[in-house]
């Protein structure tokens, strides 16, 4: 490893641990562990938008999923929290399969309609099915998660977990991204005919990337269930996924670290922009548009941009890499 | 000799059109076959039905024995066929390296969750890939532009970049569509020598769609002629130049007396 690297990787870890120690009130801890867990959820939407082209809004029925299936595990069976966590991730990867196969025909904004679908279907079931999911009081009485004896019962404790498996989700989700195997999930996005004239089992590659996504979902609402200690409806609307995509777009789709910075400016700004009351969406919006114009690939985008600038002064290497929501296309 | 590749009756109907009609060819090992018609005669639906992306309606396509038909593309590609397209469709905005890389992923057994843990074997077959790659690109001359993003590439380099990719999969068998489409004619000589270079260094059977005619006839050891889907003439290059049934169908019956 290269020194400088290290020094980064010091940094951040230093900046993690001692994070909850510079937060004194519980409010802005309970921000900060919001921001993880919309982190790992934007990881999983850029797996499916940012790599594969397909904008989803089921993203956030499948956390729900997670959550619902997590809660009820611990409080009605008993489970310890690993293995409800465990079993989330499972009814992900099921709920992956299921929704992908359906769906892998379907491109642009049919995908997208589909998704919908299925997380009104999920809202109305989360909200019916009373015997189950306990219809619009949800369920409470979570209990908080205990691993090898260690108790995760305040914040400030949740805050170490969230960032463990945060990082590990991270570290999958970038050891995918830069693989050469991961490099298939952008060629079918390029030209899926070309992809499969090279060999490349086009259908099989959808599916293992959306089913990724949504076991990453799913651990999310686990996650969440296990730190709010109650899940309900009202958690999941559809309007969370559209703030989830806000993310990706902000933070740069089909970058690698573009869900990391767009979850953490979306949430804080969220947060912070409350004080403004009924003006808050409305300077929320003009911020985003205002920020796409100047920034269409995003913050990850940007800072990709005076990297290269650099790296072609440096070594006089012809600037190559163009980057932009165009790739989107 | 057996032939490498055999196609009995193959027939494609499209609608009320009859693109393919009962069509028999035998490709022999190490050899360049090349494929003219008028336009419209069915040349690419012969390549499409062949690698996989039109199921046929009628007939079979041998490779080596075993049947190819109702396999899916990316089985054809791994059964050992590859193809370059008409327009040319690489991978747009990945780099250069990486267009070959992704091809490459058909010789590698590394999975999907292998590659996320990022397990040594994993590293090990990474490496071996890039070091194949490279001697690829360098192949191709492509080496000095490895970071460029496909699109920015110039219109002859993308063309070769996309035979760079379809060899990059080890082919026993490569359809070339239109190679030499859009190039000047020093360009054209260039992909010329390529394509025999390919052919007898690497012993690879060539299938050749070309409107260029010089190029054609200069390069290939046998010529296929198609019409409305019927194939109308088979034979040696000198041979066909003279047919009348080839003449008809691209000049009319009025110069067949001339030839």
């Amino acid at each position: 490893m290269k020194r400088g690297q290290f020094i980064k990787y010091l940094f951040i870890a230093a900046v993690l641990l001692i994070l909850p120690y510079l937060l004194k009130d519980q409010y802005s801890r309970h921000i900060i562990n919001m921001v993880f867990i919309n982190c790992i959820m934007a990881i999983s939407v850029n797996i499916v938008f940012g790599y594969t082209g397909g904008l989803t809004f089921g993203h956030v029925a499948v956390y729900g999923i997670g959550a619902y299936t997590s809660a009820l595990l611990s409080t009605k069976l008993g489970f310890s929290f690993l293995v409800s966590f465990c079993l989330a991730g499972v009814a992900g990867a099921l709920v992956g399969i299921i929704v992908g196969y359906p769906t892998l025909k379907l491109a642009g904004p049919y995908f997208a309609l589909a998704t919908m679908g299925f997380h009104k279907v999920m809202e109305m079931i989360f909200l019916n099915w009373e015997a189950v999911t306990g219809g619009p009081s949800g369920i409470t009485g979570i209990p908080s998660p205990a691993i090898f004896g260690i108790q995760f019962k305040t914040e400030e404790r949740y805050y170490y977990l969230l960032v463990i498996v945060t990082l590990v989700i991270y570290t999958l989700y970038r050891n995918l991204i830069r693989s050469h195997r991961g490099k298939t999930i952008t060629a079918m996005r390029d030209n899926a005919i070309a992809a499969s004239a090279m060999g490349i089992n086009v259908p099989l590659t959808r599916i293992s990337a959306f089913t990724m996504s949504t076991v990453f979902s799913a651990l999310a609402g686990s996650l969440y269930a296990h730190m709010v200690k109650y899940v309900a409806p009202e958690a999941f609307p559809l309007g969370e996924s559209i703030t989830l995509l806000m993310m990706i777009v902000l933070g740069g789709p089909g970058f690698l670290m573009g869900p990391i910075y767009g979850s953490v400016v979306v949430v804080l700004a969220n947060e912070y922009l409350q004080n403004l009351e009924q003006f808050n969406m409305l300077v929320f919006g003009i911020g985003i548009m205002v920020l796409l114009i100047f920034l269409p690939s995003g913050i990850a985008g940007l800072i990709e941009r005076l990297r290269f600038r650099l790296r072609a002064e440096k070594e006089g290497v012809l600037y190559t890499r163009e980057v932009g929501i165009e790739e989107m296309k | 000799m057996e032939a490498q590749i055999k196609i009995k009756n193959l027939t494609k109907h499209f609608g009320g059109i009859v693109a393919v009609n009962d069509l028999n060819i035998d490709i022999h090992k190490k050899e360049i076959l090349g494929v003219i018609g008028p336009n419209g005669a069915g040349k690419t639906t012969l390549f499409n039905l062949i690698t996989g992306f039109y199921p046929s309606d009628q007939g079979n396509i041998f490779l080596e024995g075993s049947d190819l038909c109702g396999l899916l593309p990316h089985r054809i590609s791994k059964a050992g066929i590859a193809r370059t397209f008409q327009n040319i469709r690489l991978f747009p905005w990945m780099t250069v390296l990486d267009n070959v890389i992704v091809a490459r992923q058909v010789k590698c057994r590394g999975g999907f969750i292998g590659a996320c843990l990022g397990t040594p074997f994993i590293k090990r077959e990474e490496k071996t890939t890039l070091n194949k790659v490279e001697e690829i690109l360098r192949y191709f001359h492509l080496e000095k532009k490895w970071h460029f993003q496909a699109k920015n590439l110039p219109y002859g380099e993308q063309r070769r970049l996309e035979i760079a990719r379809a060899l990059a999969t080890e082919p026993k068998v490569l359809l070339l569509d239109e190679p030499t489409a859009g190039m000047n004619p020093a360009e054209s000589r260039d992909c010329m020598d390529l394509i025999l270079n390919l052919n007898e260094s690497l012993g690879i059977t060539i299938l050749l769609i070309e409107h260029n005619m010089n190029v054609l006839m200069g390069i290939s050891d046998k010529v296929v002629v198609l019409d409305h889907g019927v194939k109308i003439a088979e034979g040696f290059p000198e041979d066909i130049q003279k047919n009348p049934d080839v003449i008809k169908a691209y000049l009319g019956e009025d110069y067949v007396k001339y030839a």
